[in-house]
């Protein structure tokens, strides 16, 4: 190894071809490339006989890039079918790379059907330009990244990850061109100097501000100058910035990311931002995105509920708070099952009585119960923010501290204590191994 | 031996990336001695990985364009000059690729292409030089180019117009309304300031009625 680190390219050609390097971001920028394949084919298929067919607008055609062939593909352009077959396979494309299914086959797709409908249309920009260029670097990635989990031992040294890695340096660097460019370029603008770019833009029909309010706001010489001069800012040092620590490029991406989040909401720029915030994610590298991870855990709360899992309606609630509980924050617990809940401090008597959730966020802890264990699970569970404001009456009220105890005290349990499945509780005889199901049910 | 082999692939294909991003950049560059003398770049990039990262840059854009179109009848039955890149297409959305087909047409047919551009300077301080008649040439090209699109838009306005009025339109004026953003000293002062350009009258076979624009009764 000493070795090979004199030799720096057989250093470096084992790096490059044992590990896969940005396998999160190249898989955020499959995802994103398919979205916006996908939006584009669906929102533009109605039109699509008007934008491309024989009889419609389109006057491209495949020979620029294709040479004397491309009078075949163009052939594709000439039916109607041939318009719908064409979305279809760039559509399946994008599905293909959303999904992760035969992720080279659906680049490829993604591709043709990208690379055929901008030589055939005339209503690309800049967007499109690095869609193509992405798909383009795309093929190289391994169709490992779009396996949830795969250990060391899938990843042996190959051509295939070498590709891979060349892949992600072809990305990187296509992303450096286009900020470096695009900045430089504006540097040669007398607007662009002058601080009024974003002004005249702003006012504009086709990119400008969609309200009125938001137009005259730019016509603040304060707000249009900081605008136009943070735009050049973030673009020129975008190259630089990729080489720096996590604690400034991130925040930095993620400016980046709110920036073009702005190009997509009041310019209209849609596809364009979505592409360009793809590959703004695809430039966290790994280790960064597992301290995205360890951060977004540490602010993120997590809630464990104990409940009675011999009670069939706390059973079922407890099911329901699972079910509705899309971002993995709350874990029910049956407290008949685990007695977890002593390291809190809290008695089987304690959690027999009501339900208790406790709350963790780093290290803090919270212990919240009765009907503010309700309170807590409405306000935590998005899809059931809709019942926020009763739930905030009944506490302000004091209506709901009066209602919890008299469920939670009349709630139904069975005698034996067994698991119950629509109210039929079952008691099994181990020594016999017969089983007998009875409605025995009793008020706690 | 093996690694020797494979190894010499990947210089290959470390090689092959390098020469394509040194051509890539050379060919987003703006004119330089190299770039006039190389023209691989011109060739390669342009043709297979063409970009164009201007991004409104040198300048952005400070006009709306407008496309406005007259359908004309075979007995000379007028309608009267429809603003076609009003929000009135049926799939109308904030990026709305219909309405870009006209406004992209126009664009093309009143600016100058970012090659164009780079010789537009050198022929304002010498009319004389040899590649102002390449110039006017590209500028032609792209005129007539963008003129047959923006006929194209206008045949399937006029077809979806004939839908709803039951008349046969074999003609169509066309204008390009320009609405200037006013200077920024003026911004309170003044309003846009607007230009019309009239593109003619062009004629066209009939086509299907592709129902894009919400007409009256249609």
């Amino acid at each position: 190894m000493e070795n090979e680190r004199k030799l720096i390219p057989l250093y470096l050609f084992k790096k490059l071809e044992t590990k896969l390097y940005n396998q999160i971001g190249a898989r955020i920028l499959q995802i994103g490339v398919g979205v916006v394949i996908l939006y584009r084919s669906i929102s533009e298929l109605p039109a699509a006989q008007f934008i491309y067919g024989p009889e419609g607008a389109a006057i491209g055609s495949a020979v620029t890039f294709f040479g004397p062939m491309g009078i075949w593909i163009d052939m594709l352009f000439y039916s109607y079918l041939g318009i719908y077959f064409t979305f279809f396979i760039w559509g399946l494309g994008g599905v293909g790379l959303i999904f992760g299914v035969y992720p080279r086959l659906s680049t490829l797709l993604a591709l043709f059907g990208t690379l055929l409908l901008e030589l055939r249309g005339i209503t690309h920009d800049g967007g499109d330009n690095i869609l193509r260029l992405m798909l383009l670097y795309m093929i190289l990635f391994h169709p490992l990244i779009t396996k949830k989990k795969h250990t060391s031992s899938d990843i042996q040294p190959s051509i295939s990850i070498f590709l891979h890695n060349l892949g992600v340096i072809a990305v990187y660097l296509q992303v450096v061109i286009l900020y470096f460019i695009s900045s430089t370029t504006k540097l040669h603008g007398e607007m662009w100097i002058n601080g009024t770019a974003v002004y005249y833009v702003s006012q504009l029909n086709e990119f400008g501000m969609p309200t009125s309010f938001l137009r005259d706001l730019f016509k603040n010489p304060f707000v249009t100058t900081t605008a136009t001069y943070l735009t050049v800012i973030y673009q020129l040092f975008f190259p630089a910035i990729l080489l720096t620590p996590s604690k400034i490029k991130l925040p930095y991406t993620l400016f980046g990311i709110l920036l073009h989040l702005n190009f997509a909401i009041n310019m209209g720029l849609v596809t364009f931002s979505l592409i360009m915030i793809s590959i703004l994610l695809f430039t966290i590298k790994d280790n960064e995105w597992k301290k995205i991870a360890h951060f977004v855990k540490g602010a993120v709360p997590n809630f464990t509920v104990y409940y009675d899992g011999y009670c069939n309606y706390c059973s079922r609630t407890a099911r329901l708070i699972s079910f509705l509980d899309f971002f993995g924050m709350f874990r029910v617990i049956s407290y008949r099952d685990d007695n977890s809940y002593l390291q809190y401090g809290l008695s089987f008597e304690d959690v027999d009585k009501e339900m208790y959730i406790i709350k963790k966020r780093n290290d803090k802890i919270k212990i919240y119960r009765g009907f503010d264990s309700v309170t807590a699970v409405v306000n935590n569970l998005p899809l059931l923010w809709m019942l926020v404001p009763f739930v905030y009456i009944l506490r302000i009220s004091g209506l709901g501290y009066k209602l919890y105890p008299w469920i939670a005290n009349n709630r139904m349990i069975p005698l034996n204590g067994q698991i119950c499945k629509d109210e039929v509780c079952s008691i099994t005889d181990s020594k016999e191994s017969d089983s007998k199901s009875f409605k025995v049910f009793t008020k706690r | 031996m093996v690694d020797q082999k494979r190894y010499i692939l990947y210089s290959l294909f470390l090689f092959v990336l390098f020469v394509h991003f040194a051509l890539t950049l050379l060919f987003v560059l703006p004119p330089n001695p190299v770039k006039n003398t190389f023209k691989l770049a011109d060739y390669y990039i342009g043709r297979f990985f063409y970009q164009d990262w201007g991004l409104f840059a040198p300048d952005p854009i400070d006009m709306d364009i407008s496309v406005l179109v007259k359908c004309i009848g075979e007995n000379g039955e007028e309608t009267k000059l429809f603003n076609i890149t009003d929000n009135f297409n049926r799939y109308n959305n904030r990026e709305n690729r219909v309405q870009r087909v006209a406004f992209n047409y126009a664009h093309s047919y009143i600016n100058y292409s970012r090659n164009e551009f780079s010789l537009v300077d050198l022929c304002i301080k010498n009319p004389n030089h040899p590649i102002c008649g390449q110039l006017k040439e590209a500028e032609r090209d792209r005129q007539e180019g963008s003129k047959e699109g923006l006929r194209r838009v206008a045949r399937s306005f006029c077809a979806d117009m004939q839908h709803v009025t039951k008349t046969d339109y074999t003609k169509a004026q066309i204008k390009i309304l320009l609405s200037k953003v006013p200077r920024w000293s003026k911004r309170y002062d003044e309003g846009p300031m607007e230009g019309v350009l009239d593109i003619g009258v062009v004629e066209f076979d009939k086509t299907r009625a592709f129902k894009i624009w919400k007409m009256k009764g249609s």
